[in-house]
């Protein structure tokens, strides 16, 4: 059976090298595109975000790496003409069961804050920087929507997507445009 | 006799001329880029993949076929209530609605001469119907909010799916339970969607299980006749089901569903041929039933992130009593495994083995019969298929086949090559050459029509005689397979941030379509040619507004029995221009114009179609949307009998209103 021999052939081109780490990066890679689409589709209140040009800045929590790759690209980018600053933190430090206070300003002066693989405990501190968000808050984590996180995303065997916290939005100052909460699942 | 356009060789090469020239400026090769995935939309995003094409993950932008994918979105805001006529939105499918309850759709300048040639699918399950030959779109009902996206592709597909799918793959997936959480409650009056009422709950069984439960009850009025009076087509369907979902932590996933549709009252216009009259039949209103059942299981384990395998097993009753006395009714199973395995980062082999068994039996009515009356039908496959990325996952290729054994032609298979070449992380140009092949069916080998009666002294060119014969067309156990040869070209781009283009040409290349000689027989005498393309442009200046629109152009060349007929079968001419706007966080507006142009054979006319609608949001639980379809003509016709043509069925201008509950 020639054409199966041909199939099998050309199978054998392939250079032999590890698919998990690519998989990994390229599921990143399309979770920053959706984070640059929700700063497209966000409103923050003007004392926040004054002028068109004011920068914008992302803080993420993350201690694997990943956000140290990106920070090259991403501080060159301009996101509906907003320059973008990138601050990384390694992880949060809370004691008596408050954010350092250095964090804390950091966080308070973000526009989004991105923590990857957060740790349930930690979302409520985060939460509660503020009676009134003025960031939007995304993670990783299983169920980060459900614990109060604004967006969270999710990943199935086939497709990255993410779920909308209505209330932690609506609780918040910025205004995120219906079609991200139409797009992505709803949960309370 | 019409002059054929003899020169229709060197329109195809302007045509590739014309998509080289398009290209041509993106000859070099850049390097890789940091996140190729930024510049894309939201819809692009929550698109990613396209499962359908190889069979694997793979990001539309770079597939190497013609894809379309329909988002939830769309299927939001462009009013439409059935999945074919969500249809209207891929650019190189025409959609004809023939009655209230009758649609005929086809791809790429043809619709099956004898059966459909287009495959649609609902998670994996196969809707084709092989005693007939074709898919019920009328009872292919379900909650539209629960579908994820529908993937189309224009072009062979058989690569992987197998005989039915020689000029497209319609694949519809519907939501997981976990995304579907909660109560759904949606209702719609109006007046030709009288009623339509949708039901459906999700719930939470243990930590790792979902589920939902739907129903839906859909009431539609009838067509216009052409003086502007009631058709006899108006209809009900009743639809429920079921699905259940579970993520084992072990990777072993599985998810059961299950469902019915139930017709009593699917109105239509019945022929019935009178004995003793020469070519004259009398029109009965019908008032048939419709029943269809199916319980669908799949497992699926992800063995690690190289090695992925699934088995999809479904057992379909489908009873149809449409027609006046005549009774069909079959049973179904099918069973699909399907492996992928990566060899390596550059490296993918997807394979699989398909079967799928069907039992009918048939009672028949004095137009239509089968011989045998009851009959086993089989048709066994395997396939597999390579694709390789090279330098730096630039270029792709994708090579495989699917082998097939069916009862009624033996062996066929289906090879495909497939190529994409991704210039930059904004441009991507693709090309296909496949073989795809429709095998026949019990409706080609078995089935005997007769419509009319005739004067056999006035057949043979004589004065009248007294003495009826029938007329039949009578099915031929001699027919062979229908056979394809595709050349396709692709290419898509993102002009700016705001503006993206997908093009696609195509040559058919047909051989052995089934016909019917001038004696009124099924034979394999039909062949040519078909080119054409598609061109598809989105452009979204802000978040608020988008703004689609699509052009799609096939010509037919054919030689043999019925070849002009066939030819003039299919417009050769669609549009469609849409647009989303939202004003505020609450309000949106949705307008949508087509355009179909002249069907000969069936004579209707071109014509435009627009549709409006309005949607408040008026809080988070609650939508509120008025849609006007068909607005520019009180009734148009998109397909009739032209011997038939007073009472042919016209499609009605239609006002409704839509309150959506979400809790």
């Amino acid at each position: 059976m020639p054409l199966l021999w041909i199939v099998l052939s050309v199978g054998m081109l392939g250079q032999s090298e590890s698919s998990e780490s690519a998989r990994e990066n390229k599921i990143q890679k399309i979770k920053i595109a959706y984070m640059v689409n929700f700063i497209r589709f966000t409103v923050w209140p003007e004392s926040h975000l004054p002028n068109d040009d004011s920068t914008l800045v992302i803080s993420m929590i993350d201690n694997s790496g990943f956000a140290q790759k990106i920070q090259g690209s991403l501080s060159k980018a301009k996101i509906n003409q907003h320059p973008i600053q990138l601050h990384i933190i390694d992880e949060l430090k809370i004691t008596d069961g408050q954010i350092h206070e250095e964090q804390k300003n950091k966080l308070l002066a973000s526009h989004v804050i991105y923590y990857r693989n957060a740790h349930k405990s930690d979302i409520e501190f985060l939460t509660g920087l503020q009676d009134q968000p003025q960031f939007l808050l995304l993670g990783d984590m299983k169920d980060f929507a459900e614990h109060g996180g604004m967006i969270g995303f999710k990943e199935s065997s086939s497709k990255v997507g993410f779920y909308v916290n209505i209330n932690a939005i609506r609780q918040s100052k910025i205004q995120i445009s219906s079609k991200v909460l139409r797009l992505g699942t709803t949960v309370r | 006799m019409r002059i054929r356009n003899s020169h229709h060789v060197s329109r195809i090469q302007a045509a590739i001329c014309l998509l080289c020239v398009l290209t041509g400026n993106l000859l070099y090769a850049q390097q890789k880029p940091v996140n190729e995935y930024l510049n894309l939309s939201f819809e692009e995003l929550t698109n990613l993949d396209v499962t359908s094409v190889t069979g694997v993950e793979e990001q539309w932008f770079h597939a190497p076929a013609a894809v379309y994918v329909i988002t939830q979105e769309d299927i939001q805001r462009t009013g439409h209530q059935s999945l074919a006529e969500l249809l209207r939105l891929v650019p190189g499918i025409d959609v004809t609605q023939a009655s209230s309850n009758g649609w005929s759709i086809g791809a790429r300048g043809v619709k099956g001469n004898y059966g459909d040639s287009l495959l649609m699918l609902i998670d994996g399950r196969s809707l084709h119907d092989p005693l007939q030959s074709f898919i019920s779109w009328d009872t292919q009902d379900m909650v539209l909010n629960d579908i994820k996206n529908i993937e189309v592709i224009r072009g062979p597909g058989a690569t992987l799916w197998g005989s039915k799918a020689v000029n497209g793959v319609i694949n519809v997936t519907t939501k997981t339970t976990r995304d579907t959480q909660g109560w759904f409650l949606s209702g719609i009056t109006g007046n030709h969607d009288r009623a339509n009422l949708s039901m459906r709950y999700g719930g939470q069984l243990d930590e790792d299980t979902y589920f939902r439960v739907w129903t839906k009850y859909a009431n539609r009025g009838p067509f216009k006749k052409p003086n502007g009076s009631d058709h006899h087509d108006d209809w009900d369907l009743h639809t429920s089901g079921f699905r259940i979902d579970t993520q084992a932590p072990d990777g072993l996933d599985w998810m059961i569903k299950g469902g019915i549709a139930y017709s009593g009252h699917m109105g239509d216009m019945d022929k019935e041929p009178i004995t003793n009259a020469h070519f004259q039949h009398n029109d009965i209103i019908s008032d048939g039933a419709v029943f269809d059942a199916y319980i669908q299981g799949t497992i699926s384990k992800q063995v690690n992130d190289r090695n992925k395998w699934s088995i999809t097993a479904s057992y379909v009753h489908s009873v149809n009593d449409t027609l006046t006395d005549l009774h069909l009714q079959r049973d179904s199973v099918d069973i699909d495994y399907r492996h992928r395995l990566a060899t390596s980062e550059n490296q993918l082999f997807v394979w699989g083995a398909s079967s799928r068994v069907s039992s009918d039996h048939t009672r028949s009515n004095n137009v239509i019969s089968y011989d045998p009356a009851d009959a086993l039908t089989y048709d066994l496959g395997f396939y597999i298929q390579s694709s390789t990325n090279f330098f730096d996952d630039h270029l792709s290729l994708v090579i495989g086949s699917k082998f097939e054994y069916n009862n009624f032609s033996g062996f066929e298979y289906h090879p495909s090559i497939r190529t994409t070449w991704s210039i930059d992380n904004d441009n991507t140009l693709w090309a296909a050459v496949s073989r795809a092949v429709r095998a026949p069916s019990r409706s080609a080998v078995d089935r005997t029509v007769t419509p009319f009666y005739a004067d056999a002294s006035i057949l043979a060119g004589g004065p009248p005689s007294g003495f009826y014969i029938p007329l039949t067309l009578s099915g031929n156990d001699e027919i062979k397979s229908e056979k394809l040869i595709a050349y396709e070209l692709g290419y898509r781009t993102h002009l700016t941030k705001a503006l993206s283009l997908d093009t696609a040409a195509f040559v058919n290349d047909y051989s052995q379509l089934i016909s019917i000689s001038q004696q009124f027989n099924l034979n394999n005498n039909l062949g040519g040619e078909v080119y054409g393309g598609e061109i598809n442009a989105v452009w979204e200046p802000a978040p608020t507004l988008r703004v689609e629109a699509g052009y799609s152009y096939a010509k037919s060349f054919l030689k043999g029995d019925l070849s002009e007929d066939v030819e003039e079968s299919y417009p050769e001419n669609h549009f469609h221009l849409r647009t989303y706007l939202d004003i505020g966080n609450d309000l949106e507006c949705h307008g949508a114009l087509y355009y179909t142009g002249r069907n000969e054979t069936f004579d209707a006319d071109p014509y435009f179609r627009l549709d409006l609608g309005l949607t408040w949001h008026m809080n988070e639980h609650t939508s509120l949307s008025l849609w006007g379809q068909n607005l520019i003509d009180g009734q148009h016709l998109e397909l009739s009998d032209p011997t038939q043509r007073s009472i042919a069925a016209e499609v009605p201008r239609a006002i409704y209103l839509q309150l959506n509950l979400t809790y």
